[in-house]
């Protein structure tokens, strides 16, 4: 279907290649999965392979699409194209125009757009939503809609960049299920780059390693898993749990690619116990210090909150106590309330909107820095560097002038040091993230309250992050988590509490909450619960 | 009943309202008006607030008193005012003016519940096809940026530390229109790449007409024109006439003025027969 042959890339006014030597041959109704660290190419490499979208740069090599050599100048509408961004994909206002915006483009009669999108939306369930107004949609209808009038044109390959690193975990799972069903349907040729691994990674018939522009392993998963891990690259921090978790059980060879595949292997019992024995060797899940010895950072009694009269209770009389210099968790579904709570806690919402709750802190204990969930929301400057200085200018200069850089490297984010010419929105999703953790911790905040951090950010990214919540936790500092991702609540977080229609149903430790639930739990606790 | 109607007849009937109620000063007219427009807000489920009708007050009192410090025409002068007359006629004048602003305020919120873009793109559209997309893309683009600009508000004030004085209040305002600023850039170039993906320039483009024209759509656009016309034979005769200056007067032609406010009457209300459509509509956007 696609053949790529030696094709080489640079950017107009970039010293190093994006793309280097890349040879790839796609079959019709393949299913590839395309994976690297931030910046490895992925994108430039699907920007190759759909005409209409071929950034400016000098390149070598060829692309052909059905045999036939494809340059700048062709339009093939039968490859479709989804990127990251849910929100500024959507064209129109209303979701029957969105649909039929393609087929207007190619210049399609009325009565054939009435009929193919009525069909379309019959078959993608779209007739509830049909009327609707875009603005109305979630991330995760919003990314659908994109893929339905993508598809209404009568797309042959799909091709997919980040399409849920904006969405939460479980919008972006059903997003990866409603794919799976469309390439078992129809056929549909798909090439999936992506920094989420965990669910799609063993569903793929393919998978591309990319780093630096080069592509380094491909095969079947299990194969390029195996590459990853016996090369201990540092991506393989990114592959599967259950794949890295039995990796040394299983004597590092054929690693399992899904739990599926794992929990069908005759001898899982005895890996999972071994597993199991090894990760209670290893871990040391003490709550810090400070958190035992000393009291609540905020104490919220009786917190009601609802946006109007007209809608829904969002809170109901909530009562939770928040141990301070540690990191609680507060998971829980779309809607439950999550974020309105920090919103209270911050005093966004003031206490007098909340039918006589009370939210109390203890004496001074109030600085509070809270970083929501669209971090692009904070950046008003030009630079990195103005970024980070902005509004602590007097605490900066004083510091002297390798201040920015010793609190970057003190904080484990001298991952920006690098970039601090650079404009705040050509950072990656993770460093976007880092960049707002930083405007955060200069104003020495003694409650942080931090909102889906980990919207955007890489394996590694998440990693290193969860390192400074630990470390800021140990000198003192109480953070209240907001997360769908579990697998990093559990890395950080010292507590967990959650929240189920506005209530706050469990609190507990975190390593004991995890293991506890049965189905609203971490990927390894998924694995190893027999 | 569920009576559905072309865009287009709503288009004509708006139209027709709104040039009657603005050349028409008349009372009468004017109450009409008034009155269809709470049966519209009333079907359209929207609330009327205290707000509402305090503001309206303030609106025709101010008009009303400011018009003769303005007008010194009429001839009943009831006072002097730093040496200009004061006049009832000029106080009248002023009260009609603002009621005739109020109306079609009222109105012009019905005309925006009522066109949504759809129906200005089916009125424009097949003929200005990019006109209507670059529309419709305007009628996304604003809500969007209002609520980014008010996330951006919040994202500020969440960091901790309020602008103290207007120094600093103004130059985060200044900041925070940059960022809107590049916000809306950066979005501007991910949509345009989603368009460009979606086969945007690549043929000459059509225009998605989803309507027809029913019985209904057609009987009513001919009885609006049809009232229409009627209301300007009965004017032209004579009928439906008022004056002010120099003396308020409400010249009466019975037959004329029945043909004429009857007319308008019919024509305001006629459209309000597809009422249960317009709600479901409504219902299904959110």
């Amino acid at each position: 279907m696609i053949q790529v042959e030696n094709l080489s890339f640079t950017y107009s006014g970039a010293a190093r290649p994006s793309l280097c030597d890349i040879s790839l041959q796609v079959a019709p109704g393949e299913f590839i999965l395309l994976c690297g660290p931030t910046g490895c190419g992925k994108s430039t490499l699907l920007r190759m392979l759909k005409p209409e979208l071929n950034p400016a740069g000098v390149r070598t090599g060829r692309v052909l699409y059905k045999d036939r050599e494809i340059g700048a100048d062709d339009r093939l509408p039968e490859v479709g194209f989804v990127m990251q961004m849910p929100e500024q994909q959507v064209v129109t206002d209303r979701v029957w125009h969105e649909l039929a915006f393609g087929l207007e483009n190619l210049g399609v009669k009325s009565d054939v757009i009435r009929r193919r999108s009525a069909e379309i939306a019959a078959y993608f369930d779209l007739e509830k939503s049909f009327e609707k107004d875009t603005n109305a949609l979630s991330g995760g209808e919003k990314q659908q809609l994109v893929v339905a009038s993508t598809m209404i044109m009568g797309c042959k390959v799909l091709l997919l960049d980040e399409p849920t690193s904006q969405l939460d975990p479980i919008a972006a799972n059903r997003f990866f299920l409603w794919l799976e069903q469309l390439r078992r349907e129809f056929g549909i040729t798909i090439v999936l780059a992506e920094h989420h691994l965990e669910e799609i990674f063993g569903e793929a018939d393919r998978v591309i390693f990319m780093e630096n522009g080069r592509i380094l392993a491909q095969g079947k998963p299990a194969l390029v898993a195996q590459t990853l891990l016996s090369g201990r690259n540092a991506f393989s921090a990114a592959l599967p749990t259950v794949t890295r978790l039995f990796y040394e059980a299983r004597s590092g060879r054929d690693p399992f690619v899904s739990l599926r595949e794992a929990k069908a292997a005759p001898d899982f019992d005895t890996l999972a116990a071994m597993v199991r024995k090894a990760e209670t060797a290893g871990a040391a899940s003490e709550v810090s210090e400070t958190a035992r010895a000393s009291e609540a950072a905020v104490t919220l009694k009786n917190v009601s909150f609802g946006y109007d009269a007209y809608s829904p209770v969002v809170l109901n009389k909530l009562s939770l106590e928040i141990p301070a210099g540690a990191c609680t968790a507060i998971v829980g579904g779309n809607g439950s309330g999550k974020s309105t709570l920090l919103k209270v806690i911050a005093g966004l919402i003031p206490e007098k909107k909340c039918s006589g709750g009370k939210v109390k802190f203890p004496e001074g204990g109030r600085r509070i820095s809270f970083l929501m969930q669209d971090v692009t929301t904070l950046f008003t400057e030009e630079t990195v560097y103005e970024e980070i200085v902005a509004g602590v200018r007097g605490r900066v200069e004083a510091g002297g002038d390798d201040f920015v850089e010793r609190f970057l490297k003190e904080n484990g984010l001298s991952v920006l040091s690098e970039h601090l010419k650079q404009h705040p929105y050509d950072l990656s999703g993770g460093e976007q993230q880092m960049l707002g953790i930083a405007k955060l911790l200069l104003r020495d905040p003694q409650i942080l309250l931090l909102d889906e951090p980990t919207k955007g950010m890489d394996a590694v990214a998440k990693e290193q992050f969860a390192k400074l919540i630990k470390k800021k936790t140990k000198d003192g500092a109480t953070v209240v988590l907001v997360t769908h991702d579990l697998d990093f609540a559990e890395m950080c977080a010292d507590y967990a509490a959650m929240l189920f229609r506005g209530e706050i149903l469990s609190k507990e430790r975190a390593d004991r909450f995890f293991a506890d639930n049965v189905f609203y739990t971490t990927h390894k606790n998924r694995a190893l619960n027999t | 009943m569920r009576v559905y109607l072309h865009s287009r007849t709503w288009f004509i009937y708006f139209v027709m309202v709104i040039v009657i109620l603005m050349t028409f000063w008349h009372p009468v007219v004017l109450l009409i008006s008034l009155e269809s427009g709470l049966v519209w807000w009333k079907i359209l489920k929207r609330r009327l607030t205290l707000g509402h009708v305090l503001g309206a007050t303030a609106l025709l009192g101010f008009l009303t008193v400011i018009n003769p410090i303005i007008s010194a025409n009429g001839a009943t002068i009831l006072f002097y005012l730093n040496g200009r007359a004061y006049t009832a006629e000029a106080l009248v004048y002023g009260f009609l003016f603002a009621s005739v602003m109020v109306c079609a305020l009222l109105w012009s919120v019905i005309l925006s519940e009522v066109m949504t873009t759809d129906r200005w793109l089916c009125v424009c559209g097949r003929r200005f096809s990019r006109t209507g997309l670059v529309l419709t893309m305007v009628f996304r683009f604003f809500p969007l940026f209002s609520k980014q600009w008010h996330k951006i508000r919040e994202g500020q004030e969440a960091l901790g530390g309020t602008p103290v004085g207007w120094r600093e209040t103004f130059s985060l305002t200044k900041r925070e229109l940059l960022c809107m600023l590049t916000w809306s850039l950066e979005h501007g170039f991910v949509t345009a790449d989603a368009m460009l993906a979606r086969g945007y320039g690549s043929a000459k483009r059509t225009y998605f007409n989803r309507e027809n024209y029913g019985a209904a759509s057609v009987l009513v656009a001919l009885a609006v024109i049809g009232a229409f016309a009627a209301i300007l034979t009965a004017a032209i005769g004579g009928g439906m006439e008022s004056q002010i200056y120099p003396y308020v007067r409400i010249h009466m032609d019975g037959a004329k003025d029945i043909l004429g406010f009857t007319a308008y009457f019919l024509l305001c209300h006629l459209p309000m027969i597809s009422c249960k459509v317009l709600r479901e509509e409504r219902r299904m956007r959110s």
